[in-house]
């Protein structure tokens, strides 16, 4: 029974896929001006149930805009700014003692991390006892504190940021973390007209609402769907090449792993249904090559004093496919 | 209408127009070859080959039809070429395109380096087959020409055995809309126009040459016979059936003659026999007095008798001459 009643809300959660997409896009589009690439690749990563670094400057929105995605698809989010002091009890939480009855006994406290959306901001500031308890939580969906155990809830995203412009002080993440994330965004500076539109909207006395798009429910079913969009062996093989390429000596130093082909084939997949499309294409492989790549490869110095980026190296490698 | 079987129709109708282009293109290509040594009269070569020489100017009778066995020889080969250009055609062209080879020339040499490194490395294994895949090729042809179901037709036969939503979903639409697409789509219809036109244009110019009777182009027969009778020196004179003197002026001979018959000078050996012989009993005898001379031994006539009697019975002194005779002709030899 249970079994069909899920089954019937899947199929019309999928009968109904691309009007969630359109209402979704609609609602975050009242409070973020342009951006929609990010936001598209912002929602690949939550349906693949992954996680995304997104590096930008400050002052661009990434807090506004992973805020109100949080808002419209009803998910609570948390926020944590990392600063070199910044401790891993700041993040999984830690056991205080409590006095009840006359009574003393300890009691969990959780962290911001229990929670659905975390904004790790400028994740690359925290030291790296702190980055790996948090990544660590990233990929086992648990925390452990005193010997105990704590799942977190479920879906769980974390959204971390590097400011690409303030790199003293800081701790890189090593390449073995930054492969755990799925993607890696970027975000620019808005056109003229966007900025503009900015300008507008937030110079008024109405700051622009957004409300709740899709619930939790539906998100579940989207991420179950996700996996099912098929895609060809012929393109499952181009992925594989592509990243296959990346361990060739040239250009890059270190290639990408395994993990980058199963990213990259989950991410072509989310993208599609978001598009409204029952089937990978071409087009959805050869997109997201970039943000899935761009983190999980190692240019060689001769490339680097060149100034080639490794979008430069990703679209080398799309040019020979 | 199902999938997986539309698609592996699709699959053998390909291969069937396959053949049938290559069938053309072998037609093409050997009549163009053939057409090419009838011009530069390649036949003539034939003659430079031994096992072959003698059948040079025979003619083989089929039919109602009479072919030179050269002809049918140059036939063979120009098929036998054609059939091996076709083949190698496919396989040379990627590393030959002018757009492969633009490619590399753009590249820096750091870059070709590498290049040339890696193509010498293991290739990335991506679980191909060196068989022919009719059925992939022909989706791939299929979702060329009818843009709609590109990546869709092959992402549904891919996934036709999947029982999730989207799968489902995905072959049920395609399935629907292959009805109305037709296998012969597939067929390039402008080059098999073009490939018959050509071979007539070319069978025709073929047997213009052939009916014509048209001089070759180059001189074939002449550089065969120079190929062959290459030598210089006074070791060789050519003489001429009549016993004429030979001609040196080989610019104005006529090639197309009776053959010259060559003669080696020898030594010179005397023939001559020595003093008493050529008179052996046999010019001696008669009938009246060989009876008196020789008793009978055998009852044939003594006049006519086998070679091997004679040296049974010679008379007295025969024995010393003829050894002489013999001494003589093994010292001169």
């Amino acid at each position: 029974m249970d079994n069909d009643t899920d089954s019937s809300q899947i199929r019309q959660t999928y009968a109904n896929a691309g009007r969630i997409f359109n209402t979704l896009f609609e609602e975050i589009g009242k409070v973020i001006v342009g951006q929609n690439d990010v936001v598209e690749q912002i929602m690949i990563a939550l349906l693949c149930n992954g996680h995304a670094l997104l590096e930008s400057s400050p002052g661009l929105g990434k807090t506004l805009t992973i805020s109100t995605i949080s808002r419209v698809i009803d998910l609570s989010f948390s926020r944590i700014q990392c600063t070199p002091d910044l401790m891993p009890a700041d993040i999984t939480g830690t056991t205080v003692v409590e006095e009840r009855g006359g009574t003393k006994e300890f009691r969990f406290e959780k962290g911001p991390i229990f929670t659905n959306i975390l904004l790790a901001d400028e994740i690359n500031r925290a030291s790296p006892k702190t980055q790996s308890a948090l990544l660590e939580a990233m990929q086992e969906k648990q925390v452990t504190v005193a010997g105990s155990t704590y799942r977190l809830d479920r879906p769980f995203f974390v959204l971390a940021t590097q400011n690409p412009i303030e790199q003293e002080g800081t701790y890189p993440l090593p390449e073995a973390q930054l492969d755990r994330f799925l993607l890696k965004i970027l975000l620019d500076y808005p056109s003229f007209e966007d900025e503009l539109e900015i300008v507008n909207r937030y110079t008024g006395k109405i700051e622009p609402q957004t409300s709740r798009g899709i619930s939790r429910a539906t998100l579940a079913d989207l991420q179950n769907l996700t996996r099912d969009v098929p895609i060809s062996e012929e393109l499952k093989q181009k992925a594989i090449r592509i990243v296959a390429l990346t361990r060739q000596p040239g250009a890059i130093e270190y290639g990408a792993s395994p993990r980058a082909s199963i990213a990259l084939i989950l991410a072509s997949k989310a993208r599609a249904l978001i598009r409204g499309r029952n089937f990978v294409s071409d087009e959805d492989v050869r997109t997201m090559a970039y943000p899935v790549l761009r983190h999980r490869i190692i240019l060689s110095f001769d490339a680097e004093r060149t100034g080639m980026t490794p979008d430069d190296a990703v679209s080398d490698i799309l040019s020979k496919i | 209408m199902d999938i997986e079987p539309f698609v592996r129709k699709a699959g053998s109708r390909l291969h069937q127009y396959r053949l049938l282009y290559n069938g053309l293109d072998t037609i093409l290509a050997a009549l163009i070859l053939f057409a090419a040594a009838i011009v530069f009269d390649i036949g003539a070569f034939f003659r430079l080959i031994g096992p072959i020489e003698p059948y040079v100017g025979l003619v083989l009778n089929i039919g109602a039809f009479a072919v030179s066995y050269e002809t049918l020889g140059l036939l063979l080969l120009c098929i036998a070429a054609a059939v091996l250009i076709v083949k190698l055609i496919p396989r040379i062209r990627p590393v030959f395109s002018g757009k492969a080879i633009v490619r590399f020339f753009k590249k820096a040499i750091g870059e070709r380096k590498i290049e040339i490194k890696r193509s010498s490395e293991k290739p990335v294994k991506t679980g191909g087959t060196r068989k022919t895949d009719w059925p992939s090729q022909a989706v791939s042809l299929i979702e060329t020409k009818n843009p709609a179901l590109k990546d869709r037709l092959r992402t549904a036969y891919d996934n036709v055995r999947n029982d999730d939503i989207v799968s489902q979903d995905l072959v049920a639409h395609v399935s629907e809309e292959i009805e109305s697409v037709p296998l012969s789509c597939m067929m390039n219809k402008k080059k098999i126009r073009i490939d018959i036109l050509a071979i007539i244009v070319i069978f025709a110019a073929v047997l213009f040459f052939w009916a014509a009777s048209i001089e070759p182009l180059v001189d074939t027969d002449r550089i065969v016979s120079d190929f062959r009778y290459n030598v210089s020196g006074d070791e060789l004179s050519h003489v001429t059936p009549d016993g004429d003197a030979p001609s040196t002026d080989t610019a104005g001979s006529v090639i197309t003659g009776p053959p010259t018959i060559s003669q080696s000078k020898g030594t010179e050996i005397d023939v001559s026999l020595p003093p008493g012989s050529g008179i052996g009993p046999g010019s001696q005898l008669d009938a009246e007095n060989a009876a008196e001379i020789f008793g009978p031994s055998t009852d044939y006539d003594p006049t006519s008798i086998a070679a091997g009697h004679y040296t049974d019975a010679l008379p007295e002194g025969y024995e010393t001459l003829v050894k002489q005779y013999f001494e003589k002709m093994a010292e001169n030899s």
